[in-house]
């Protein structure tokens, strides 16, 4: 069926507003975001236009057609190849200048071009006015202006691609501009040529922002109070949807049940299937659902502002030190509401070299799924569930933990780049871009369907086998004991001497699918009732880890494990796909994992001397 | 011509226009660089400095872009007189 349809390829810096042109034209609303790399898997896209079907890709955003990074080879190798039958390069009106220099390098090395310039009512607004017709006849090619935020445009370049479409092979005309300086030299000629400025200062709001947000006094607490309220709100607000969704869920389980009994299905089946499968899989959803419903669509609407650049630019100088990337800050804060996602951001990191580094550490920042452990954790034993001031201890505790996991991030990544992937450090050319009107509506409905339903897919694909696995291991008894006690007795030593018990590690051991099921896993082990148990409150679960002779030292050593240790089955995955090696993979996993044993054994041993 | 004097873009002050004059062909991003449009005669001005120092960002052709030091070192450029 696509054999019918005209490939089309939609190539452009980043922040030229392609992603906003494609979803105008194809009307899937694709999601556009104002850094460098957003668009990090191609996106695809039909239309219609008169008699003919048009496909749409949309391209990872680029600087020059030499690749400098993945996302740049696979924009280009596409581009050039006989899979694209034409190029829509996309030209910023407000910089035509530095636009015009990758313009001319498509326009060289494909053969059937059509240049659309974005983005003209903004240039307009900052009385840029482009001769459009002197411009194709520069080029050669035509010239479309458009304004896809309002759909300015769009009819006379659709049209275009339907004539341009018709062209066949031999029709086409090849141009060489020569090397790199000439055509710089030509697309300065070009710009003179067809564009009139009339004002010098063309970023003038920007600066004054820019004035706050990056000086030395204020930019870095601005930046740590953007991302505490995020948390914040993150953290505490995810709180009431995660009861009623749970609630919810209680209830269909109750009906299943009683469906079960209907049905005459046994014992062990109503438990593997409902007590295990199910229960494991609504605990995951309850859990990771809301937090991330929230987090994604903030992370969201701080990268269509603009902001993200900003941070990677206001902290370089510590990665620097580290011989890492600026740019893995970025990945980080996207670690911060899930590691998967996390791992796929340092997709926007062009060199491989730090790239890796950066995929290597992301797990050492706390995803959303492990928040719940040191809030619980941290709410019994170090603020006293009792005491006053519980939300704010906690969030000093939630604080401390963040700190630690980047400096370990920082850290390690120093020690990667000294040993296994020395090398040159590369590039740090970032642009920073014009802040940009978020579109609210796309905002929550993208930032929804690309990253929280694509996390969630993946989560309950491995919950609901795992919750099957859990709920055998706890109910197949050899003589007198499960199997669960056997392995918890084999781990109890070296258990011990990380300051945890038998139960505790396994449970990490099996909240491998996903970390939100560990403190469940770990009161379900003590309680040794078959399957996941809702503890009703803070106080009853208080009461459990006490009963087992938890003490502050207990809690400490878990909160440290949980920050240091093998990455969940979903990042692990994502970190083999983005990698393709499995050596990466397997040291991703040993890697936190030794970290992790290290500090707790180190803690123990230190804490057993004063506590 | 008399009182043209080279400097490497690193040195130049904050909101000073300086041309650039040339890229070391050394630099490891002299491609890239030339690619952003960073070429001979084109102002350039430095307008924020990071909180710790480095990097810097510039204002070049209606772009800012962010330059580690070691970057703007290579790059040498003239001041240009007033502001």
């Amino acid at each position: 069926m696509y054999d019918d349809c005209c490939v089309i390829s939609l190539a452009g810096n980043p922040n030229t507003g392609k992603s906003t042109v494609f979803n105008a034209l194809t009307g899937l609303r694709q999601h556009t975001g104002n850094w460098t790399g957003k668009t990090v898997v191609t996106a695809e896209g039909k239309f219609y236009y008169k008699d003919k079907c048009f496909k749409i890709v949309d391209l990872p955003g680029m600087y020059s057609v030499n690749p400098n990074s993945p996302d740049e080879k696979a924009a280009v190798d596409f581009m050039s190849s006989k899979k694209s039958s034409l190029t829509v390069a996309v030209l910023d009106a407000t910089n035509l200048e530095r636009n015009l220099i990758l313009g001319l390098q498509i326009i060289e090395q494909c053969s059937n071009v059509i240049v659309c310039v974005n983005l003209i009512d903004e240039a307009e607004k900052k009385n840029i006015s482009i001769d459009l017709d002197m411009l194709s006849s520069l080029l050669g090619v035509p010239v479309i202006g458009t304004n896809a935020r309002n759909q300015k445009g769009l009819d006379k370049l659709k049209e275009t691609i339907y004539n341009c479409a018709k062209l066949k092979n031999d029709e086409k005309i090849k141009t060489y501009y020569g090397n790199i300086s000439n055509i710089v030299k030509k697309a300065e000629k070009i710009y003179n040529m067809s564009v009139s400025c009339c004002c010098s200062n063309k970023c003038g709001y920007d600066r004054k922002i820019d004035a706050v947000i990056l000086s030395r006094k204020f930019g870095i607490p601005i930046m740590l109070f953007m991302l505490g309220i995020i948390f914040w709100i993150t953290i505490f607000g995810a709180n009431y949807p995660s009861q009623i969704l749970s609630g919810a869920f209680n209830f269909i389980e109750e009906k299943l049940i009683y469906l079960f009994n209907y049905l005459g299905f046994s014992e062990n089946i109503k438990g593997f299937f409902i007590y295990g499968m199910y229960r494991t899989l609504s605990w995951v959803i309850a859990v990771m659902l809301p937090p991330m419903a929230i987090f994604f669509p903030l992370f969201t609407f701080m990268e269509d502002l603009g902001v993200l650049p900003r941070i990677a630019f206001n902290l370089d100088c510590c990665f620097k030190k580290a011989k890492a990337h600026g740019k893995q800050v970025l990945c980080m804060c996207m670690g911060f509401g899930c590691n998967a996602a996390g791992v796929t951001a340092c997709r926007i990191i062009d060199s491989p070299r730090e790239r890796l580094i950066a995929i290597l550490t992301n797990n050492f920042v706390p995803c959303n799924g492990r928040y719940p452990t040191l809030i619980a954790l941290s709410t019994i034993f170090v603020a006293g569930i009792t005491g006053s001031f519980v939300s704010i201890k906690v969030a000093l505790v939630i604080l401390i933990a963040i700190v630690l996991s980047v400096a370990i991030t920082l850290i390690i990544s120093r020690l990667l780049a000294e040993t296994v992937l020395k090398g040159m450090p590369s590039s740090f050319i970032l642009e920073l871009p014009p802040y940009r009107r978020p579109q609210y509506g796309k905002i929550i409905v993208r930032s929804f369907l690309d990253r929280t339903f694509f996390v969630l897919l993946r989560a309950i694909a491995v919950a609901a086998p795992a919750g099957a696995i859990i709920w055998l291991l706890q109910n197949v008894t050899i003589g007198d004991t499960n199997i669960i006690n056997y392995i918890s007795q084999l781990l109890e030593p070296f258990a011990f001497l990380m300051g945890l018990d038998g139960f505790i590690l396994l449970a990490f051991i099996l909240g491998i699918p996903a970390n939100e099921i560990v403190i469940p896993l770990i009161i379900m082990f003590y309680l040794g009732n078959g399957s996941l148990t809702n503890t009703e409150s803070v106080t009853e679960m208080a009461n459990v880890f006490f009963a087992h002779g938890w003490t502050i030292k207990t809690a400490i050593c878990t909160m440290i494990f949980s920050l240091n240790h093998f990455p969940c089955a979903t990042t692990l995955w994502t970190i083999f796909k983005e990698t393709k090696s499995i050596k990466w993979t397997l040291l991703s996993f040993i890697l936190p994992t030794t970290v992790g044993i290290t500090i707790c054994i180190a803690a123990n041993f230190v804490m057993s001397l004063f506590l | 011509m008399s009182d043209k004097k080279l400097i490497s873009l690193d040195k130049l002050p904050l909101n000073c226009t300086g041309e650039i004059e040339y890229i070391k062909k050394s630099c490891r991003n002299y491609r890239r660089l030339l690619e952003m449009g960073f070429t001979k005669g084109c102002s350039i001005t430095p307008l924020y400095l990071s909180p710790m120092g480095d990097p810097a960002a510039y204002c070049i052709r209606g772009t800012v872009i962010a330059l580690r030091k070691e970057d703007a070192s290579d790059i040498l450029i003239v001041q240009k007189e007033g502001i």
